[in-house]
C-alpha cells in the first residue's frame, strides 16, 4: 500500500484531461499507489509568480481533478505569498474548509523566510494541514526565489506547531537533511533528480524513517523510477512501510 | 523483499552496459570492487556488464585506472571492459592499443571532465580507430546531476547535438550516449548510428517515450551503478505488453547490446 505525496497535471487546459487522469490512475494503480497528492497543474498556468486568476484557476483544476477520480486524488491548495491576506484566506477557506483538499502547497513565488508567509503558516496550523515547500540545494543558476533547504529549516523555526514537507530529497541532499534534522515539526519527500544510491538510507539514519515520504513528482518523473529509490534502498520493512504509508497517511490525517 | 511493481522485466536477463568501479570523491559509492560490483549486479539479474574506471575519468592520466581494471576484468567473462581516454593527452593512441592489448572491448570518453570537443580532430582520429576494429565509442554525458556538483567543480554535460554530429561524421561507427536526458534524445535522432543507454532517461512512462524519439533497436539498458539505485533503473523497463512488446523488451535488456558487443573473447 502507497501514497505518493507529491503530483502534478501538466496537460494544459481549464479542466483536467481525461486522458492524463486515466493514465495516473492506471499508473498508479499498476504500482500500487492507493492515493496521490495533487500539488496542481502549476506548471501548465501562471508560471513562476502566479497571478490570484492563475491560483484560483489551478486550485479549480485541481478540486475537479478530486472530483473526477476521488478515489484516488487528494488536493493541496496552490497559493502565491505575494497575494493579499484577503486573497489567501479566501482561497484557503474555499479549497480546504469548503473543498476538502488536505494541505497546501507552496513553490517559488516568495522565498521561504519572507514573512508574507507567516499568514499561511499560521492558518494551516490552525486547520492542522502540513505545507509542502519546494526546496532544493543547487550550483546552478535557482530558479526564480526558489527556496533552499536552510530556509524551509527558517520557515518551520518560526512556526514550530506547523507541518512542513521539505520537497525533494534529491534536490535537498545530505546538507539538506542535515538543515532539518533537529526540527521534528519538518518531513522531506523523497521526489527530485536521479534516483542516487544511499540518499535514502542517509536520511533515514539522519532524522530517521518516520520523517520521510514517498513522493514522485509525476508526470515529470516516472512512479516505477522514484518508487525504485526506496524499494532499491536497504531498508526495514517497518521502514518501508513508514515511507511509503504510514508517515503521509499520518500527516493528512487519513482514516483508511 | 519489496518490489516496485509486478514487473516483466525480472524475467529477462540483462546486459548492463554502464557500470562503474572504483571510488568517486563526491560520492560514498558502494560496492567499490569489481567482485563486489559482480555479485550485487548479478543479484539483480545482470549476465554482462561494461565496466569502467571512476578514477579514471578524475586522474591526470586515465590509464593509471584503466589498466588494474583492465588487468582485473579480463579474468571474468561477465565484465565487459571499457577503457576511458583522453584524446587531448599526448601519446593517446598508444593508450588505445594497450587498452586493446588488455582486453578492452569499446572505448568511453568523458569530454566534460577532460576539456575537449567531441569536434576536435583527435576525437575523429578515435572514430577512425574505432570504427576500422569495429568497437563501440561511448560518450558519458556525464557522471552527476549538474545540480549537484561540488560548487568549486562545476562540470556541464555534454551537448547531445554534438555526439549527433560526432556520429553522421562516421556513419560506420557505433556511437553509444551513456547518461543522456530524455529531453536530449531528440538531439540523437538524426544520427542512424547512436544508441541512448537508458540510465538518466526518465518520463512519465520511460521505454514508452524512450522508443517514440529513437525506437527500442536504439535503446540499451544501462543503470550507471553504484550511482543510481538498480531497482529505480530496471522499473523503466516494467512498461505495459500493449505498449513495449516482449520482442521490444528483449531488445532493450540484451539483444541491442549483444549486437555492438558480441559475446566471447
Amino acid at each position: 500500500m502507497r501514497i505518493d505525496i507529491h503530483t502534478h497535471l501538466i496537460t494544459p487546459g481549464a479542466v483536467p484531461s481525461a486522458a492524463e487522469l486515466a493514465r495516473a490512475a492506471r499508473l498508479a494503480q499498476h504500482f500500487h499507489i492507493r492515493r496521490v497528492v495533487l500539488l496542481g497543474n502549476i506548471t501548465a498556468t501562471g508560471g513562476r509568480n502566479p497571478s490570484p486568476e492563475d491560483i484560483v484557476a489551478i486550485n479549480d483544476h485541481t478540486l475537479a481533478a478530486m472530483a473526477a477520480r476521488p478515489e484516488l486524488y487528494i488536493g493541496f491548495c496552490y497559493l502565491n505569498p505575494a497575494h493579499s491576506p484577503a486573497f489567501i484566506q479566501e482561497e484557503i477557506d474555499r479549497c480546504i474548509v469548503a473543498g476538502g483538499m488536505k494541505g497546501i502547497k507552496l513553490w517559488i513565488s516568495v522565498k521561504a523566510t519572507d514573512p508574507r508567509l507567516d499568514l499561511i503558516m499560521e492558518r494551516a496550523r490552525e486547520l492542522n494541514v502540513p505545507v509542502l515547500h519546494h526546496s532544493w540545494y543547487q550550483v546552478t543558476p535557482v530558479d526564480h526565489n526558489g527556496s533552499t533547504p536552510d530556509e524551509i529549516a527558517h520557515l518551520a523555526r518560526r512556526h514550530p506547531g506547523t507541518t512542513v514537507i521539505m520537497a525533494h530529497l534529491g534536490g535537498v541532499r545530505e546538507r539538506g537533511i542535515r538543515d532539518i534534522e533537529e526540527l521534528p515539526n519538518v518531513y522531506v519527500d523523497t521526489s527530485g533528480s536521479q534516483p542516487e544510491a544511499g540518499m535514502v538510507e542517509y536520511a533515514v539514519r539522519r532524522i530517521g524513517a518516520g520523517r520521510i515520504i514517498f513522493g514522485s513528482d509525476w508526470p515529470l518523473r516516472d512512479f516505477g523510477v522514484q518508487l525504485g529509490r526506496i524499494v532499491g534502498a536497504d531498508l526495514t520493512a517497518e521502514e518501508n512501510r513508514k515511507i511509503f504509508y504510514d508517515n503521509a497517511a499520518k500527516v493528512l490525517k487519513l482514516e483508511e | 523483499m519489496e518490489k516496485c511493481s509486478e514487473g516483466r522485466q525480472a524475467a529477462y536477463k540483462l546486459i548492463d552496459t554502464s557500470v562503474f568501479c572504483g571510488p568517486w570523491p563526491f560520492r560514498s559509492l558502494r560496492p567499490r570492487t569489481l567482485p563486489e560490483l559482480k555479485e550485487y549486479l548479478a543479484g539483480h539479474g545482470v549476465c554482462r556488464a561494461w565496466v569502467t574506471s571512476t578514477e579514471a575519468v578524475l586522474l591526470p592520466d586515465p590509464m593509471t585506472a584503466n589498466e588494474p581494471l583492465l588487468v582485473e576484468a579480463a579474468k571474468d567473462p561477465f565484465w565487459v571492459p571499457v577503457t576511458l581516454l583522453d584524446p587531448s593527452l599526448p601519446g593517446w593512441e598508444d593508450d588505445y592499443r594497450r587498452s586493446l592489448a588488455m582486453g578492452a572491448r569499446a572505448v568511453k570518453l568523458t569530454p566534460n571532465y577532460h576539456q575537449y570537443s567531441l569536434s576536435s580532430p583527435a576525437v575523429d582520429r578515435l572514430a577512425g580507430l574505432l570504427t576500422a576494429d569495429r568497437l563501440p565509442f561511448c560518450i558519458q554525458m556525464r557522471m552527476m546531476d549538474e545540480r549537484a556538483h561540488h560548487p568549486l567543480m562545476k562540470v556541464p554535460g555534454v551537448p547531445a547535438a554534438e555526439v549527433a554530429e560526432l556520429a553522421l561524421r562516421h556513419p560506420e561507427l557505433s556511437v553509444v550516449a551513456c547518461a543522456v536526458y530524455n529531453a536530449e534524445l531528440r538531439f540523437l535522432q538524426k544520427a542512424p548510428n547512436v544508441v541512448a543507454e537508458i540510465s538518466y532517461v526518465e518520463s512519465v512512462e520511460t521505454l514508452l517515450q524512450a522508443k517514440s524519439v529513437l525506437g527500442v533497436e536504439r535503446l540499451l539498458f544501462g543503470s550507471h551503478s553504484p550511482f543510481l539505485y538498480m531497482a529505480a533503473v530496471q522499473a523503466k523497463l516494467d512498461a505495459h505488453p500493449d505498449m513495449i512488446n516482449e520482442v521490444e523488451l528483449r531488445a532493450v535488456c540484451y539483444e541491442n547490446a549483444g549486437r555492438l558487443i558480441p559475446d566471447g573473447r
